[in-house]
């Protein structure tokens, strides 16, 4: 008959109600190599429960104290992905910064050619209705028209 | 009426704690960080990756001693914290070690295992031994070897920590136990 290991564990550790326990001490009596597996589950208890777990070492209550009272981090990992956060935004900012201010000087100078905003902000060449129609048309220059041709 | 030099109650610090008295959560602190380090070395191994978790869980406690309603009883509470900060840890490091070393190193045998049938394996040896073999158990089945073989606490306790049926730490007990079969087939009992 089988018997669960951790029922072994438990009568090695005094666990056990007295009936249940006295049950199981007839089977292991009964049967040598449940015995066996018992005495190897006990000998194994008893070196678990007997190493005792190093400490963190001297001053842990203050290395955890220093944490509660800065500003904390997940791990290593989190601070480093809010290090990268963190950069992302400010070079995030500056660059809208600078889209918009380009944007501002490039309106400023096309001002007087008569082009739209976005196409001044684009650097997109200067366009009329009429050439949209032409594949392949050039861009046509502010004074195109005024441009003599020989005859 | 207790003695005036009877070391206040967890409540009590957890109230001074909440009204701002650093001196009360040190002394929680040092009351609970020996549970903390058996649980937390008994699940990660002695390191510094250790120590950081062990801090986490007392950072974790800090900040949740507000919603702390007393249900369960502080060490259990702390425990909880421990293990579970113990099992994001193992969670994050697999996966770290899954995209960054691959699979075939993560079921590579440790270095220098001593040979548990040796004749001349030290107290010492031995217990790094029982602590390797362990280690090498899946995070659920280590959990509950650490909780009831290590911390020696009632399947009952160790439920509630785990969050878990009772029958469920039996069972897990039950394969951690049959897992460690064969490492550690011929180890003796400590020498008392």
């Amino acid at each position: 008959m089988s018997v669960p290991l951790d029922r072994l564990y438990s009568l090695s550790r005094g666990e056990l109600p007295p009936d249940e326990a006295d049950a199981l001490r007839r089977q292991l009596d009964a049967d040598p190599a449940l015995r066996a597996e018992y005495e190897r589950i006990s000998a194994f208890g008893d070196r678990v429960a007997a190493s005792r777990a190093p400490s963190f070492g001297p001053y842990f209550a203050d290395r955890v104290l220093a944490r509660v009272e800065a500003p904390t981090h997940d791990s290593t990992e989190a601070s480093f992905a809010d290090a990268l956060r963190s950069v992302f935004l400010r070079v995030a900012v500056a660059c809208l910064g600078a889209i918009a201010v380009l944007s501002f000087v490039a309106e400023r100078e096309a001002a007087p050619y008569g082009e739209s905003f976005v196409a001044s902000a684009l650097g997109l060449p200067p366009t009329r209705v009429e050439t949209l129609f032409l594949l392949d048309a050039p861009p046509l220059g502010p004074a195109e028209a005024d441009i003599p041709t020989a005859q | 009426m207790p003695p005036a030099s009877a070391s206040p109650s967890d409540e009590a610090l957890v109230i001074r704690t909440l009204a701002g008295d650093a001196a009360a959560f040190r002394t929680l602190v040092e009351r609970y960080e020996g549970q903390v380090a058996a649980t937390v070395i008994g699940m990660l191994g002695p390191g510094a990756d250790a120590e950081d978790v062990g801090q986490e869980t007392f950072v974790r406690l800090y900040e949740s001693l507000g919603r702390f309603r007393g249900d369960a009883a502080l060490g259990t509470y702390l425990t909880r914290i421990a293990i579970n900060q113990c099992l994001k840890h193992l969670r994050r490091k697999q996966s770290w070690m899954r995209r960054f070393v691959g699979e075939s190193q993560l079921a590579a045998p440790l270095p220098d295992r001593p040979d548990p049938n040796a004749p001349d394996l030290s107290e010492r040896d031995r217990d790094a031994l029982v602590q390797r073999a362990v280690q090498a158990l899946p995070a659920k089945h280590r959990s509950v070897v650490v909780l009831r073989m290590l911390r020696e606490l009632s399947t009952n306790e160790t439920a509630e920590v785990l969050g878990v049926p009772p029958g469920t730490v039996m069972s897990r007990l039950s394969r951690a136990l049959a897992s460690l079969r064969g490492p550690l087939a011929t180890l003796a009992p400590p020498a008392s």
